[in-house]
């Protein structure tokens, strides 16, 4: 990292341009953490404590709250009632099937097209290149209509497979980090007898595991969190985050210690895998593929 | 002692050696037999080389075949996506978008010709009622507004690498509300501005005052700030990164001229990192169209004013709530906006392109 003069008329003009910018992350970090800070104690807060005080954390840590969200957060499809646990579990299997197929599919095509030079590689590129550029808006109806149409609707499976879109941002991560990781590897092994599944499988994808691991990361946590799809194109399969959603609104809840609760129980897993994979889900994000 | 003699190409010959006829004779037939022999050696020796080249390539030929298998078999599957979930559902919309749904006597629908009857409809809609009319210039508040951020996120993500007080608790804190639900955070905010701040100001202040989203007056400004505050994330993640591939000798030699950090946000890192800064501001002109403000987590299909809708809400929740009917209408939206968006789009990237300093990808 390149130092400025500590000293000097520069010197002071660093002080105030650093210290004005510190004020405000900080400004900012105290936007974003008191929803959160607040919302946490108040989860470890009886009803009745809330009724007398809202602003401070109580004395009396309960976990009653916890108790009561689990059991109240409920969504009903037809006769069938989707508890929590049912909830956590459809988020997993939607989360998890969703971003490993879009994270593999993606990682292979963007493979196939850096690393064949076939006119075919060229024209898929720039058709990429070309969607991303060109804003298509309001095609859910048509969205929906198709994937009646082929069956794909209201299953857990078709979720995975219409969730799989690879023509994104990470294809040209992906295709960046394959074009600058050196053949030598797939030629030597192409040259000992390997097939193309082997180099790609496991030569290839090895070498970019943190790419991928990266883009199934962001991939999971964009899943859980999302409401919207699964609440239109997954309705009997209803996950944590409609459920969420429902219980946020739902009148019958009887306390609002509950619903705060219920938020809190969403993030944790998501802020629990966050912790632990800090460093691969915030990688050093670059279009030209990922460094350090 | 050098032996006496003339040099020949096959050794040295004696003058002085006599050699009987018949020896000579014999000599040059073997000699014969064995050029003979050498010359089909050689034959033999070029058509086995040849032969090998041959088989050579035979096997790359092969080889180009396997590839060529295994390339239409890895790309089916992506190929066949595209087609489907791209080509055929975005024909699917603009078809829809000139079809109306009818129900025959058993219930079934069918579809019917309507020519631009839907987009007809929608403009006497927009004509007739202040909704659309709101909505419209809502969207383009929401995405001016939200413009503020970009310079914001640029002086944190150069905070960030420049490595200063407390930059990585920072750069967690920015990255956080991208990795959240959207809707937890939300849910949080609305209880701290519907319940806290009502209950500090009460308790502290002695003044009752309604929350922040229940007051007509506070509404949208507190989602306005919402929407800025909780904005960052990926865009910080991403100018950090463009930041950081800005070459060492650039801003060593900057440092050698006593450049201050204003300066050299401004004079260097900004220029350079452009390209960057332009792709997110191009890729945001469909934003107008697509942000729903965050209404839908907030108010659900009901927000408490019709004032307050977004052409992005407006069209999620009419589709979320609507059957197979409404298809056709919200289709034709969708190809109004897009219809408005594409032109948008390539005129901002026109502009960022020229009215722009050439920036430089490292």
């Amino acid at each position: 990292m390149v130092r400025y003069k500590e000293k000097g008329r520069s010197g002071v003009s660093n002080k105030i341009f650093f210290g004005f910018l510190f004020t405000v992350l900080t400004l900012y970090v105290i936007c974003l953490l008191i929803p959160l800070v607040w919302g946490l104690y108040t989860s470890f807060k009886s009803p009745n404590d809330w009724m007398i005080n809202e602003v401070w954390p109580s004395l009396n840590i309960t976990f009653e709250n916890y108790v009561s969200a689990f059991s109240s957060m409920y969504v009903q499809v037809g006769q069938t009632y989707f508890y929590t646990h049912h909830l956590l579990m459809n988020s997993f299997f939607y989360a998890l099937g969703s971003a490993i197929v879009g994270g593999f599919v993606t990682c292979i095509t963007a493979y196939m097209v850096a690393k064949f030079n076939y006119k075919f590689s060229k024209i898929v590129y720039a058709v990429v290149v070309i969607t991303m550029t060109i804003p298509i808006i309001g095609n859910l109806p048509s969205m929906i209509e198709i994937t009646t149409k082929i069956g794909l609707f209201d299953k857990m499976w078709g979720m995975w497979i219409v969730n799989g879109a690879w023509y994104g941002m990470f294809f040209l991560v992906f295709h960046a980090t394959f074009r600058s990781v050196a053949g030598d590897y797939a030629e030597a092994a192409s040259v000992d007898g390997a097939s193309n599944f082997v180099v790609l499988f496991e030569i290839m994808i090895p070498l970019v595991k943190n790419t991928l691991a990266m883009a199934i990361l962001l991939g999971f946590i964009g899943y859980w969190n999302d409401y919207q799809t699964p609440m239109i194109f997954l309705q009997s399969r209803p996950t944590i985050a409609f459920g969420m959603y429902l219980l946020s609104t739902d009148p019958r809840v009887p306390f609002e210690t509950v619903r705060i609760t219920g938020g809190m129980l969403t993030i944790l897993p998501i802020l629990i895998i966050f912790l632990f994979a800090k460093n691969k889900v915030m990688g050093n994000l670059t279009l030209g593929g990922i460094k350090g | 002692m050098a032996k006496k003699g003339v040099r020949t190409k096959r050794g040295i010959k004696a003058d002085n050696e006599e050699r009987p006829n018949a020896i000579t004779a014999a000599g040059a037939k073997v000699k014969g037999f064995l050029k003979d022999g050498i010359y089909g050696c050689k034959v033999a020796v070029h058509n086995a080389f040849s032969r090998n080249k041959k088989a050579k390539a035979t096997s790359m030929s092969s080889k180009a075949k396997k590839d060529m298998i295994f390339y239409v078999l890895m790309m089916a599957y992506p190929v066949l996506y595209f087609l489907l979930f791209y080509v055929a559902v975005n024909i699917n919309s603009l078809s829809l978008a000139f079809k109306n749904y009818d129900i025959d006597a058993s219930g079934r629908h069918y579809a019917i010709w309507a020519g631009f009857n839907n987009f007809k409809n929608i403009f006497n809609e927009y004509t007739s009622s202040t909704l659309l009319k709101n909505a419209l210039a809502n969207s383009f508040i929401v995405y001016l507004v939200g413009l503020l951020a970009v310079p914001l996120g640029l002086l944190f993500s150069f905070y960030i690498v420049k490595k200063a007080f407390g930059h990585e608790f920072f750069k967690v804190m920015l990255f956080l509300p991208s990795i959240l639900s959207s809707l937890i955070l939300v849910i949080m905010f609305k209880y701290v501005v519907e319940r806290l701040y009502p209950a500090i100001m009460q308790e502290y202040f002695g003044r009752e005052v309604q929350g922040l989203l229940a007051d007509p007056n506070t509404r949208f400004g507190t989602l306005l700030f919402y929407n800025i505050v909780f904005s960052f994330g990926t865009s910080v993640l991403i100018y950090s990164s463009a930041m950081d591939r800005i070459p060492d000798p650039i801003l060593e030699s900057a440092r050698i001229e006593g450049v201050s950090g204003i300066q050299e946000f401004w004079y260097i890192t900004l220029p350079l990192i452009f390209p960057t800064i332009s792709t997110f501001l191009i890729v945001g002109v469909a934003g107008i169209f697509t942000n729903q403000f965050n209404l839908f987590s907030v108010y659900g299909a009901a927000p408490p004013s019709p004032n307050m809708y977004t052409l992005g809400y407006y069209l999620f929740a009419e589709t979320a709530y609507a059957n197979e009917l409404s298809y056709p209408r919200l289709s034709a939206f969708g190809i109004l906006f897009t219809a408005v968006a594409v032109p948008l789009t390539f005129c901002v990237r026109f502009l960022l392109e020229k009215f722009s300093t050439k920036g430089a990808e490292f």
